[in-house]
């Protein structure tokens, strides 16, 4: 395992609240996540 | 000048939302190519390894809805809610997913496969399949049997993923994925690195990818002309 120093830098590209799985917990995003999602996209008109 | 972009795509087979984002960028590198007309650069992918769940059995005697309510102690009318929504989402996205007949499972033994068929030539074409056969088709992922039933159906070596899944071949290029994507401060997936130099983060839509793709060809084509 590399060290902090080792790691790759990423600029990070896209919007910040895209949905996404995250950790054990998260096989399936909450339903907060989920409605912000649809919310936003229904806000753009997406 | 390279002529091409390289896109590596953190995902497990058991995510929603990787299947989802998938079908997302492909629309949105289709778009960036059509955009970019006879001077597009090839968008070459690959995917790597990321296990959101790696203490799901290989076996779960119930539903989606079951898994969750009972491992992760969630209201099954809020699974049942959450569960809706992604399949809406899906649908939006031109997926069937169907939870219904869902099989829950663990998804290293999938992951495995996906490095054997990146070997032969065939990684995207199996990483569809077990999506669809995952999402979709009710299909079970986790057993080494049903996995080479889903390799032959991509034209792989049914008998030769079996030896190697039962061997554990690749389980050292699955673990060092997970290493990679550590270093690379990976907190959920989908995730994708393009040209080894910028992140993506999550489900983007589809217009967002193309856009992304667009920014990054440009700052390239102008470096390469300075």
């Amino acid at each position: 395992m590399s060290d902090e120093s080792s790691r790759p830098r990423l600029t990070l590209l896209g919007e910040t609240d895209a949905v996404s799985c995250e950790g054990d917990s998260c096989a399936i995003p909450s339903l907060a996540v989920v409605t912000a999602a649809v919310e936003k996209a229904f806000r753009s008109g997406r | 000048m390279s002529e091409s972009i390289k896109i590596d795509i953190w995902s497990d087979i058991a995510c929603p939302w990787c299947y989802i984002g998938k079908r997302k960028f492909e629309t949105g590198a289709a778009a960036f190519a059509e955009q970019s007309g006879d001077g597009a650069p090839d968008v070459i992918v690959e995917y790597h390894s990321y296990e959101l769940s790696p203490d799901t059995p290989v076996d779960f005697d119930g539903d989606e809805i079951d898994f969750l309510a009972t491992h992760k102690g969630m209201p099954a009318e809020q699974v049942r809610g959450m569960l809706e929504h992604v399949t809406g989402v899906a649908k939006a996205a031109g997926l069937d997913y169907n939870f219904d007949i869902l099989k829950h499972t663990n998804t290293v033994k999938a992951h495995q496969l996906l490095h054997y068929a990146k070997a032969r030539g065939k990684q995207i074409e199996a990483t569809e399949r077990l999506l669809a056969a995952y999402f979709t088709e009710g299909r079970h992922v986790g057993r080494v049997e049903d996995l080479a039933d889903l390799a032959a159906e991509v034209g792989l070596d049914r008998a030769d993923v079996l030896r190697s899944l039962q061997s554990d071949e690749f389980l050292s290029d699955v673990r060092a994925d997970q290493a990679l994507a550590q270093e690379y401060g990976v907190q959920g997936v989908p995730f994708f690195v393009i040209d080894g130099k910028y992140g993506v983060s999550g489900a983007q839509e589809a217009a967002t990818f193309a856009q992304v793709l667009e920014q990054v060809w440009a700052e390239r084509t102008e470096a390469a002309t300075v």
